[in-house]
Order: structure tokens, then sequence, then C-alpha cells
């Protein structure tokens, strides 16, 4: 068995794993795991830090963030072998998500979380990974905007401009019809439009 | 009001927006919270098959406690003999 710099090589079948789609590293996985956690992590490596980013924009809280990324990823451990293949892994994992996000800020309006921790971090992480002032200025205004909508358009619009989902899949995770999912998309984004303009003006004030 | 007809020329400005804010760039992925992933998942599997077989155990002693009690409690014929 050879392991080249930056891949894995399976020593079954010669593969490497970082380059096969998410639903045969699924088939690998559920043959590896619990003995070897391989194939795994290298699903997880995928999708980690989109689904990180994902729930800190739908959670606003950074430990909330992390552990709810973290609950996703260990029920994908435990229930992996169940899934079925009949949607994409994508979507199957953002239902996931969607379901323990919503739970999770249920518990947040019952504890009534800050927002303050999640603004000082993204203020910090932007300033000192991109160093473009611009980009924190308009970042902020973003999620200023998003703050203003209700959960179920913020988490809609960050399903489809953050996470890439199509809307098909997005309809699939919702456990939505595909023209509510449309119309709930335009009304999200004509509401976002109207907030994130009225806050760029207060901006240049 | 945006609808069908508007949506794909929308749809290219909202990503202007978003990618401006920094939402087109792929994030890395965290070694560390990965690490602990990888380690809580293991321990929970670990801990959910130890009670799985302590509660097996622990039945399948109950069951032959039970079933040794029931048999010495049965009279023989012997007990009658005169």
């Amino acid at each position: 068995m050879e392991e080249t710099e930056g891949s894995q090589i399976n020593e079954y079948t010669g593969v490497d794993l970082t380059s096969i789609s998410d639903e045969e590293l699924v088939k690998i996985c559920n043959l590896e795991l619990p003995q070897s956690t391989r194939a795994y992590k290298i699903l997880i490596r995928r999708y980690e830090g989109l689904i990180y980013n994902t729930c800190l924009k739908l959670l606003n809280n950074v430990e909330d963030a992390e552990e709810v990324a973290q609950d996703t990823f260990i029920q994908l451990f435990h229930k992996l072998h169940q899934f079925e293949g009949r949607s994409s892994f994508k979507t199957w994992l953002y239902r996931i998500v969607h379901n323990y996000c919503k739970n999770r800020i249920s518990k947040q309006i019952r504890h009534r979380k800050g927002k303050d921790a999640v603004k000082e971090h993204a203020d910090h992480f932007f300033a000192d990974s991109f160093d473009d002032r611009e980009k924190t200025e308009r970042s902020e205004l973003v999620n200023n905007t998003l703050d203003q909508l209700k959960d179920r358009d913020k988490e809609i619009i960050v399903l489809k401009f953050m996470s890439g989902l199509t809307i098909e899949e997005i309809a699939n995770v919702l456990e939505l019809g595909l023209s509510a999912t449309k119309m709930r998309l335009y009304r999200a984004l004509d509401a976002f439009k109207i907030a994130f303009e009225r806050l760029n003006k207060e901006q240049v004030k | 009001m945006i609808n069908d007809h508007t949506y794909q020329q929308e749809e290219v400005e909202f990503n202007k927006v978003f990618a401006k804010a920094g939402w087109a760039e792929i994030p890395l992925p965290n070694e560390l919270r990965i690490q602990r992933i990888e380690e809580k998942a293991l321990h929970e599997l670990i801990t959910k098959e130890t009670i799985d077989f302590t509660f097996h155990s622990f039945g399948a002693v109950l069951g032959n406690f039970a079933a040794v009690f029931l048999s010495s409690n049965q009279p023989s014929p012997q007990d009658y003999k005169v």
C-alpha cells in the first residue's frame, strides 16, 4: 500500500479516496467503520468548514455553531449506514444540519443568547485572515442584514448562497415542494434587498 | 418583487453581494475540530456498546438465576415417599 503526499490510497482497491464522489466514499466508510476512520475523516474534511460557517450564520453564536457542527458529524458517524442514496449525500447532510440548527434556535430563544460573540469573532477572523477592510465592512453589512430577517428567510439564503445548494436540493432539505421553496426564496431575497439597502444607506451616512 | 422571470438576473447580483462579503471563498477544514469529532464519535460508540453488553450480560445472568430458582422449588416425587 502506497501513500502519496496529499492523498490516501485505499488499501483494498487502490483508489485515491480524496478524488472519489461523496456517495462512493460513504460506501467505503460503511465498510471500514468503526475499525478505520480514514474515509470518514476525508468525508468530514470536505464539509467541515462549510457546515461550520453555515451554522455560524444561522445561529449567531460561535459555541453553538461548533457544537451543532460537531453533533452533525457525530450523527453522521452513527447513521451513515442509513444513507440509501435516494437524495445526494450533500442534501442528506444538510437535512441533519437543518434539524439540529432548528432545535438549537428554539433553545436560544428560550435562553436568549446574544449575537455579540459572533460579531467579535467574525470581525477578528476577517480582519486577521484577509486583512481587507472593505471585505470586513461588507461582511458586517451582510450579517447585520441577515439579522433583520426571519430565521427561515435567513436559513434559505444561507443554504442557497453560502452552502451552494440548488433550489431542488433546498426543497429536499426543508421537505417542501419545489414551488413553495422558490416562493420562500424569492420572498427572503426581497426582504434581504430592502433591509440591505436601508442598512447600506445608514452606513454611508 | 422577485419572480421566476427576474430571478436569474437577481441571482447574479446577489452572488456578487455575497462574494464581496467572502461567502464565495471555500473555508478550510479545521483539523482540531475534526480531531475532536472523531474522538467523541468513537467514545460514544464504545460507551453505547459497553452499556449494551452490560445489560445483555446482566439480563442473561438474571435469567439463569430465575431458572435455577424456579427449578429448585419444584416438588419432586421423592418428597412424598413414605
